[in-house]
């Protein structure tokens, strides 16, 4: 565009001298890579109020709604899941910038008067980065975030005096709900950006008012070279705000970000916060009974104060490092032990294996539950979804139900009584179960017993046997190879089984053996005239749970042969191997029955 | 100054243009994709489909137009599937053997039609559009005639196309 159009531009905003001020601040000393860090944080806060702004158009904050639109974010909105995942990392990305800021203000001793008021604002920065972090965290209402946030509000709830009302404020009432996320929610996109960026607006002036603090020990001949602000320090900004950019968008593009299944206060969902909170966490491990608020509370409490007071503590002119040495080794330590609470916490997680169970049983509900989200959430909402959802309710009966006894899938009890579960109904079990009924991973532990095993017999005649069991359970699809009565009557089956509505042989019924009737059957009383009369000693679940948590139980049976891991039976076509032997139970009471 | 820090000052000058405006693309323009991602797609199901309004013998023979309400099961709005569900409304009259329907939407800016058994007519209540009985424009600033959904009898059921055009068009076109 013409001059004529800039000048008159000028003429009526003057333009020109704002960006003049704005670029030409001069450096002493010269541009630096040790400035970086504080504009860094400053583009990530943009990055987030472009991301935070695009979820916000898709994001409900309402209980019943939260998961379902976040997961519409993550499943049905171009780049959502990109867009998501930026705004994760990059929330994690501020801690570290503001700390690496921060890290470099104590090193140059760039806190010292006349700049008390930009550490201080810039302490105060830190702590609303926290909190932004904080209340995000709680938005997608899954179960990472409810059970994480629900342990910090119950953290504020620990504070002496005060404590009880703050919790009723903080969660918007007497326990989690709706209001909860309304009011997170204002927080975290209204209230928080108005203060942070007011705030950013005070740091910055005071920055321009007093400008940079130089290398504590550049003398009077190398701070005479003064570089403008811009091109180069801001080249170098922008350098790193490119790195910083790309690192989050590769990041985000990799792994996204997490997004557990709809938050279930029924469940006991291992809480864990983000892990820039770690060390906070695993602060809370030290400290029991009354003592508790010294972790909670007296501690992190102290380290902010000694924070804020360090202008005021740290006093000489001086900023060479030697003589600071005390504070800049204070500031050290708790950093270090930040850092080495943060990797116990980590360890203690990775070495548990019962967290590694439940984490596994979380990524299949979180699976789960963005499979069901496909075809729309109700209007009673996720958790509602997941609750009438029979496979995942009837998992979290079996898991409290009946892996007291059996195993599943290498869990369950260290003594298992009864039949391993993994890959039941599927091939691969029913041909175990035919070649080696006694052994202690099937029925050697049960009361049930007599069963003869199969493992002789040719292999392709053993799986014509597999293959009728299997086929057994449909009463419409014929069993593959023609008629097989016969065959049943050759290898003794039908000597001890039906295969038809009679009964009143010796061993269970099979008729329309391990489908769902058959099962829920066995699931409804195992001890009925057509299973097992006399070699029960499975519970009778129709006198403990309801008809729904039975019909549950026996979806869920029912989906096992699908997920069976390939090596569920690593045995299971090694011929050479013989049967085992029924081992000896200690109360082996049941003689022959006839 | 330099020749050569004249070069590198419009080095550094480029190199900030670049960086800038890679880590502003980068951010920028998914996120713009992402705020424009439900054009084209079907965020709120019921329209397009045929839909049971009701037996045929619940509309009167003499012509007389009833309004009965358009009920969708299972609709989607974004990530919800609401149970049956109420999605508009339609205008069905009966002249000889034939079933005739009208979307109650105004073609003028989307108010709701009202029908006067008094006048024997439709109208508008917002901006005082008024139609006759098959539809046409009879006063007032609409655009265009009411606009007619495609029906069909099943089974002694009237069914209809539930559609929804664009608004202030003087032909009518799918919105």
């Amino acid at each position: 565009m013409s001059n004529r159009f800039w000048d008159a531009l000028d003429e009526r905003i003057g333009h020109r001298r704002l960006l003049r001020e704005a670029l030409d601040e001069p450096i002493p000393g010269g541009a630096s890579w040790a400035y970086v860090f504080g504009s860094a944080t400053l583009i990530l806060f943009l990055v987030q109020v472009v991301t935070g702004l695009v979820l916000a158009m898709y994001y409900s904050p309402s209980a019943t709604d939260a998961w379902a639109s976040v997961a519409y974010i993550e499943r049905e909105v171009a780049f959502g899941r990109l867009i998501r995942g930026v705004h994760h990392h990059a929330a994690g990305a501020m801690v570290v910038m503001a700390v690496l800021h921060m890290l470099q203000v104590v090193w140059y001793g760039a806190y010292k008067a006349p700049r008390e008021a930009s550490w201080l604002t810039g302490l105060a920065l830190f702590g609303l980065v926290l909190a932004f972090a904080l209340t995000g965290y709680l938005l997608p209402w899954d179960q990472t975030g409810y059970w994480a946030t629900k342990v910090a509000t119950s953290i504020a709830g620990t504070v002496p005096f005060i404590g009880t009302t703050m919790q009723v404020i903080l969660q918007g009432g007497n326990d989690y709900g709706s209001l909860t996320l309304t009011r997170f929610y204002a927080l975290h996109v209204i209230a928080l950006p108005l203060i942070v960026g007011g705030l950013i607006a005070i740091h910055v002036a005071l920055f321009r008012k007093h400008g940079v603090t130089p290398h504590p020990h550049q003398t009077k001949e190398t701070l005479k070279r003064v570089d403008r602000f811009y091109p180069k320090q801001v080249a170098m900004e922008a350098a790193v705000g490119f790195l910083v950019v790309g690192f989050l968008v590769v990041v985000a593009a990799a792994i996204g970000a997490p997004l557990e299944a709809p938050a279930d206060p029924a469940s006991n969902f291992i809480a864990r916060p983000e892990w820039y909170f770690l060390s906070l966490f695993q602060l809370l491990k030290y400290f029991e009974g009354p003592l508790q608020v010294v972790g909670t509370v007296i501690l992190p409490g102290l380290v902010g104060l000694f924070m804020a007071a360090l202008p005021f503590i740290d006093r000489g002119r001086d900023r060479r490092f030697r003589p600071r040495a005390v504070w800049l080794g204070l500031v050290g330590a708790g950093l270090a032990a930040v850092v080495v609470l943060t990797l116990l916490a980590v360890a203690h997680d990775r070495d548990d294996p019962a967290i590694a169970r439940q984490r596994k049983v979380a990524a299949r509900e979180a699976a789960r539950a963005l499979t069901l989200a496909a075809a729309g959430v109700p209007p009673a909402g996720a958790t509602h979804m997941m609750a009438v959802d029979p496979l995942t309710r009837g998992e979290r009966l079996f898991r409290r139900e009946c892996m007291t006894c059996h195993v599943l899938e290498g869990e369950g009890p260290e003594a298992p009584e009864a039949p391993d579960l993994t890959g039941y109904g599927s091939k691969a079990w029913i041909r175990q179960v035919l070649r080696d009924p006694d052994s202690p991973r099937l029925y050697g532990l049960t009361a049930i017993e007599g069963m003869k095993s199969y493992a002789e017999l040719p292999d392709a005649v053993l799986g014509r046997l597999v293959d009728i069991v299997y086929g057994l359970r449909s009463a419409t699809r014929p069993i593959e190879g023609g008629p097989y009565e016969d065959l049943l009557s050759e290898h003794e089956c039908s000597d001890c089984h039906e295969f038809d509505e009679t009964f009143g042989l010796n061993g269970p019924a099979l008729h329309r053996y391990l489908s769902r009737t058959w099962i829920r059957s066995m699931v409804d009383n195992p001890a009925a005239e057509f299973l097992y009369p006399d070699h029960n000693d499975m519970p009778i679940y129709e006198d403990r749970i309801s008809a729904e948590d039975r019909a549950a139980v026996v979806e869920f049976l029912m989906s096992l042969e699908a997920r069976g891991s390939p090596n569920a039976w690593p045995f299971v076509d090694d011929p050479g191997r013989v049967p085992t032997p029924r081992p000896v139970r200690p109360d082996d009471p049941e003689p022959e029955s006839e | 100054m330099t020749a050569m820090a004249e070069d590198r000052r419009a080095l550094l000058k480029v190199l900030t243009g670049v960086f800038g405006g890679g880590a502003a693309a980068a951010i920028g323009l998914p996120a713009l994709r992402a705020v424009t991602s439900p054009w084209g797609k079907v965020t709120v199901s019921g329209t397009g489909e045929f839909v049971s309004v009701g037996p045929l013998a619940s509309v009167p023979e003499d012509g007389t137009p009833i309004n009965v309400p358009v009920v969708i099961e299972a609709p989607r709005d974004a990530w919800t599937r609401l149970p049956a569900t109420t999605v508009g409304a339609v205008f069905l009259r009966r002249l000889g053997g034939e079933v005739l329907a009208y979307s109650t939407v105004c073609p003028h800016l989307g108010c709701g039609i009202d029908y006067q058994s008094d006048k024997r007519a439709f109208a508008c209540p917002c901006h005082e559009s008024s139609f006759d009985l098959d539809g046409r424009v009879l006063a007032g600033p609409s655009p265009r005639a009411m606009d007619a959904l495609e029906t069909r009898v099943v089974d002694g059921r009237i069914e209809v196309k539930f559609e929804k055009f664009r608004l202030g068009t003087a032909t009518k076109v799918n919105a």
